[in-house]
């Protein structure tokens, strides 16, 4: 039996209201609908990397100024996906599924924002992430992203494998 | 520019949270990835979004947008993400989803995030003509890159496609098989 990484965890009592392969099609269907109405691809870590400049101009530079504009609808995506998940666990709680959210402990509080800044930082270097270069680039078979997706499999699954041995002992 | 990409997030919010695909539960509580669903509701989005969207491309509908080919920088890049999601569980287009539950290490992870992003933001002009990002190399889709074009480069596609799908499907019905 696998020992859990974390027991804050909501998840396992929520039944999904979609299957994974749905969720998998409508996703494809999404990708496309912003390739033909928008000319570009899904994104999210530019976002991150452009926020502060937003709110803080002093912390601006040319490579702020080069990453406005994916920034920017990155952001306005990254917010609309902020309140559609918000509008479907106010549908699940009607229901009487509402996920069920344990403050998590201090370790793991520090943990994730260690996970936030690696997560963001190599995005960043590798300039793009799941969105951009997993999905986005997967689908247009781009070698870029091919070999994003291949470097970050093996290395995300030989962490998992580390963290469960650290965690077990 | 502001409402559409609202609107998109709307739906991919939305969507992830009605599938529990929005974090990834093998490095959060230990599940077998192969019974995690958001590899392989990934896996049937790139096999279908591949037909689609080179369908799209033969249909003159969609042009295509392809990050450049920097290997050195890419493969620092793929490594440290892949430890980041290893740690946090999240993505980060599903790190909002978490945060629409109000969860603690969401927070944590945006504020690690953007910290990282701004740092980054800082340091970025220097990134790009050094030795950890590396030479920038031509290529650019598989199928060009393996000399194949036009209706060649299709089949290709389509095959990728068909593949990832029945990847998807398999990898959960052989962890069942194995679980037995």
């Amino acid at each position: 039996m696998q020992t859990p990484i974390a027991t804050d965890n909501p998840v396992g009592s929520v039944r999904p209201l979609l299957p994974w392969w749905a969720v998998g099609v409508a996703l494809a269907v999404l990708e496309l609908v912003v390739f033909v109405t928008q000319d570009r691809g899904i994104g999210a870590s530019t976002a991150y990397a452009h926020i502060v400049g937003v709110v803080w101009p002093t912390l601006r530079n040319a490579s702020w100024s080069g990453i406005a504009n994916a920034a920017s609808w990155e952001e306005w995506f990254l917010l609309g996906g902020f309140l559609g998940a918000w509008l479907m666990t106010r549908i699940r709680s009607r229901v009487g599924e509402a996920p069920r959210t344990v403050p998590p402990r201090p370790g793991r509080v520090a943990a994730a924002f260690a996970g936030g800044f690696l997560l963001i930082f190599g995005a960043r270097v590798a300039g793009g992430c799941t969105s951009g270069h997993i999905l986005t680039g997967g689908v247009q078979l781009a070698i870029s992203s091919l070999w994003f997706a291949v470097c970050t499999i093996v290395a995300g699954v030989l962490a998992i494998r580390l963290l469960r041995r650290v965690m077990m002992s | 520019m502001m409402l559409p990409a609202l609107l998109v997030g709307l739906v991919f919010g939305a969507v992830m949270q009605a599938g529990l695909t929005w974090r990834c539960d093998c490095a959060l509580d230990g599940t077998p990835w192969r019974q995690s669903a958001l590899p392989r509701a990934l896996l049937m989005a790139v096999g279908v979004g591949v037909i689609l969207i080179y369908s799209a491309h033969a249909l003159g509908i969609v042009q295509f947008h392809v990050k450049p080919f920097y290997p050195v920088g890419i493969a620092l890049g793929g490594v440290v993400f892949g430890i980041g999601v290893a740690i946090l569980g999240f993505c980060p287009g599903t790190l909002p989803i978490g945060l629409a539950e109000f969860r603690g290490d969401a927070i944590a992870g945006v504020v690690g995030g953007v910290v990282a992003g701004t740092i980054f933001t800082a340091i970025a002009g220097g990134f790009a003509g050094s030795v950890w990002h590396g030479p920038t190399i031509a290529w650019q889709r598989l199928g060009p890159t393996l000399g194949l074009g036009g209706g060649a480069e299709l089949v290709l596609a389509y095959a990728i496609g068909v593949v990832l799908i029945l990847a998807a499907v398999r990898i959960g019905r052989r962890s069942a098989l194995t679980r037995r």
